[in-house]
């Protein structure tokens, strides 16, 4: 029941794939979903919330199907990255009407946890005009955990939320994972993730690049030899200096079709950026390009390393 | 207790780069601001699905000049077809449409999101801005107005009208369009810029152009009924439809389309007049929403 | 009918400008029989108030606003989601939005019609026509309307080409678009219940029977079936 499963899924629209050929089994716990803007996240997670038909493949949550069932939303709560256009309304009045639009049984008390919950009794009777933009997030994290959902989708929590309200948000959301709840949030913000997800999902242009705990994934992108395509003023030269480094494993020179550049296998990329440009320097080459080879996970890497 | 050691900072030159080409002049900004609203009204600049309306809109005001030009050349009847000034009063139900439809796009986004802010600190003020927006609106009422209406004229004289004969009734026709275009534009441009929301807008200029529109109609014809010829006219002013109508007919010579038309000259004069200077008034009412909304 | 979603729904409906607005058509409507009596002295004339004003321009008007105020905006920025994220079957959101609009939007218009046909010393009969044409205008306009706000973010223009184009413009010229006119149906209803010439005779009463009742049901059935396939999306 507390299984958020995507099997095969894809979502395109017209000739753009959107997210494609995704598999991912969301648990207990506070998961981060992790991408660049525009990799797919929120059409992601509006296709786990049911608010988007995947054009194929499927969202389960626990047995039943998330699309057009409307019966899943018992055990599912959503924040989404709109704003509340009921801001007339007061912060208990917005997360009173969800309790009874979920019809709980005591809908007074239920509102009344839920807003201490996010800490929000004190600002609960004002309008949410009038409310920052932490409050606000707050509010709407209020109306979707009322009913005590199993599952908590959150689109972009922590967007335009000032520091200590996002640390309090993240006390929040990490609380709720150690409860034993299944807890999603999307961020590109790689520290946010990094400070309260212990498993993380990685989303690329569309695709799932990886998954799994971030220190492990974080290990396994160094670790691996890479290659990259690098273009410069002197490549020979290059290539020379560059052997010489232990990190470097092995140096092509020349490259069919794409003209003068050399193809450089790392060990240990980390070193090899450091130690790259001081070479170029001392040797007096100017490097006009370099590119991991390793497209599909290019973005992943300077990602994982711009920490 | 000594001074703290003053903290300096610098910015090293690294190339930035100015801007130091040629800029345009005030009027070029002006320019340019006219045309991309004009356009914008027709879509241009925006996405596929904006120009559907408009242009749909378009072609339906087409369709009558279109058919009578046809029917003139294919069975070659008289060029009293040609009646220049009901077009103006037939189309009238389009015309609010697509001043309703569109005029939001000129005076609600910019408000609404705060962008204004952002364009009003740059050369041209709020007063400049928003007197160039209302030229736009115009600009575009005008071709929605005249491009059935030199249809007409232009497809009649090619199906054997008379140029003289037709010059004169066209150009007065042209005149009510362009004082039409004057009066719409400023009542759509008022109420976009209150209301905001576009929905809202667009239900906004429905009512005070269209709703008007019936209430003038029958508050005219019970003031002439009741023989209270002065005050129908003046009640000619309530609706910028009914107004041009009846002034084109009164100065124009022709048959007034909406209501019966004011008989003096002089009347009709006056009523224009009157109905330019609410105009002046509405426009400062504009310039002063762009003022207090773009501090 | 979900109370929570009806309770918001009229507070959507009220606030702000489109409340304003609103109040004014019918209020605006009244204000003119008033005038028109006052200065003729005699009963003004019902097809001039009660027909072009109130039937052919209120009524549409005021069900417009009303629909597009229960869902347009919602939709229009996404926030519908909070609404729908929640075990409440869809066709019932969409029924209780349609229930506020039509309420509110026959209320306004039944009570525009009947207050200008009061002070404009009008006949019973046309009292009769307020809240049968005006009341059940209003309530087919917002079975249509809030299906139109529903399958598209442009609902207020897409209603009022249905008003100003196919009912009035085309329906002016060309007599068989009464068959699909609401204005026409709801006046054939009008005609048969109040003894008053809306000259719509001609079109059969079964048939405006039957076609009001095929609207509302497929009004509010195809806002819910949208509703079912809503799809959260990105900024445009």
């Amino acid at each position: 029941m507390t299984d958020l499963t995507l099997t095969d899924v894809s979502r395109w629209y017209g000739n753009v794939v959107a997210v494609n050929d995704v598999t991912m089994t969301i648990g207990p716990g506070v998961t981060g979903l992790l991408g660049p803007n525009g990799a797919g996240k929120s059409t992601l997670i509006a296709m786990m919330a049911g608010f988007l038909a995947p054009s194929s493949g499927e969202v389960r949550l626990g047995e039943q199907r998330v699309w057009r069932n409307v019966t899943a939303y018992r055990d599912l709560g959503l924040v989404p990255e709109r704003e509340v256009s009921f801001a007339y309304l007061t912060g208990r009045q917005f997360v009173q009407a969800s309790a009874e639009l979920h019809r709980l049984r005591d809908t007074r008390a239920a509102t009344a946890r839920a807003l201490a919950e996010v800490d929000l009794t004190d600002a609960a009777d004002r309008a949410i005009s009038t409310y920052s933009k932490g409050m606000r997030q707050r509010a709407k994290l209020a109306s979707a955990l009322v009913h005590e959902p199993q599952v908590l989708l959150l689109d972009e929590p922590f967007n335009g939320v000032d520091p200590r309200q996002r640390m309090h948000l993240m006390d929040l959301l990490t609380r709720m994972g150690e409860a034993g709840r299944t807890v999603l949030f999307s961020s590109h913000i790689l520290e946010e993730v990094e400070q309260i997800a212990r498993q993380i999902e990685v989303v690329v242009a569309g695709r799932h690049a990886a998954s799994g705990d971030f220190g492990a994934i974080r290990r396994l992108m160094t670790d691996r030899p890479s290659h990259y395509l690098v273009r410069s003023t002197d490549d020979r030269a290059l290539a020379a200096a560059l052997m010489a480094r232990p990190g470097v494993r092995s140096v092509a020179l020349g490259r069919v079709g794409t003209g003068d550049a050399i193809t450089v296998e790392v060990t240990d990329t980390g070193e090899f950026t450091h130690a790259l440009p001081v070479l170029a320097r001392r040797a007096g080459i100017t490097v006009r390009e370099i590119a991991p080879s390793d497209e599909s996970l290019e973005s992943v890497f300077t990602y994982l390393v711009q920490s | 207790m000594s001074a703290p050691a003053e903290r300096t900072g610098v910015i090293h030159d690294i190339g930035y780069r100015r801007y130091a080409g040629a800029r345009m002049s005030s009027a070029g900004i002006a320019g340019s601001l006219l045309a991309s609203g004009v356009l914008a009204v027709f879509g241009f600049g925006r996405s596929g699905k904006a120009k559907i309306l408009p242009f749909v809109l378009l072609g339906m005001t087409m369709v009558p000049a279109v058919v009578m030009v046809g029917i003139m050349s294919f069975i070659g009847l008289d060029a009293g077809l040609l009646n220049y000034a009901s077009y103006n009063a037939g189309s009238s139900f389009l015309v609010v449409l697509f001043v309703a439809a569109q005029a939001p796009v000129l005076f609600s986004r910019d408000l609404r999101s705060g962008v204004i802010s952002l364009y009003l600190a740059r050369p041209l003020g709020a007063s400049a801005f928003a007197l160039i927006r209302w030229a736009s609106l115009v600009l575009a009422i005008l071709a929605f107005v005249l491009t059935p209406l030199l249809v007409l004229f232009i497809g009649g004289l090619s199906a054997g009208a008379s140029f003289t004969e037709e010059l004169p009734r066209v150009a007065w026709a042209l005149a009510g369009a362009v004082v039409l275009a004057l009066l719409v534009a400023t009542v759509a441009a008022l109420v976009s810029s209150w209301t905001l929301r576009r929905g809202l807008a667009i239900a906004g200029t429905i009512m005070v152009l269209l709703v008007g529109l019936g209430v003038t109609v029958a508050l005219k014809e019970t003031l002439f009924f009741e023989g209270m010829d002065t005050a129908a006219h003046w009640v000619s002013l309530l609706s910028p439809f009914a107004l041009v109508d009846a002034v084109t007919a009164v100065l124009g010579g022709t048959d007034a389309q909406i209501t019966s038309a004011p008989e003096s000259v002089a009347t009709g004069w006056l009523l224009v007049s009157t109905a330019l200077a609410l105009m002046a008034v509405g426009l400062l009412l504009l310039i002063r929403r762009y003022r207090s909304k773009g501090a | 009918m979900n109370l929570t979603i009806m309770r918001l729904a009229l507070r959507a409906i009220v606030g702000g400008w489109r409340g304003v607005i609103l109040l004014a058509l019918p209020v605006l409507l009244i204000g003119l029989a008033a005038l028109l009596r006052a200065v003729t002295g005699e009963p003004v004339s019902a097809t001039m108030v009660i027909v072009e004003v109130g039937l052919a321009m209120v009524v549409p008007l005021v069900a417009l606003l009303a629909a597009n105020g229960v869902l347009g905006p919602e939709i229009d920025d996404g926030s519908v989601v909070y609404l729908l994220s929640t075990p409440v079957s869809r066709y019932v959101v969409a029924a209780s939005k349609f229930a506020v609009a039509a309420g509110s939007a026959a209320l306004l218009s039944i009570g525009g019609l009947l207050g200008a046909s009061l002070a404009g010393g009008l006949s019973d009969r046309w009292s009769v026509v307020a809240v049968v044409t005006g009341g059940g205008g209003a309530v087919l306009y917002c079975a249509l309307f809030t299906a139109l706000a529903a399958a598209t973010r442009h609902g207020m223009i897409a209603g009022l080409i249905y008003v100003l184009v196919i009912e009035q413009l085309l329906g002016r010229f060309l007599g068989g678009f009464r068959f699909v006119s609401v204005r026409a149906v709801a006046e054939r209803l009008g005609e048969s219940a109040a003894d008053v010439d809306l000259a719509v005779a001609d079109m059969g009463l079964t048939y405006a029977v039957i076609a009001s009742a095929v609207l509302l049901l497929v009004g509010v059935a195809a806002a819910g079936w949208r509703l079912t396939r809503f799809q959260l999306r990105g900024d445009e």
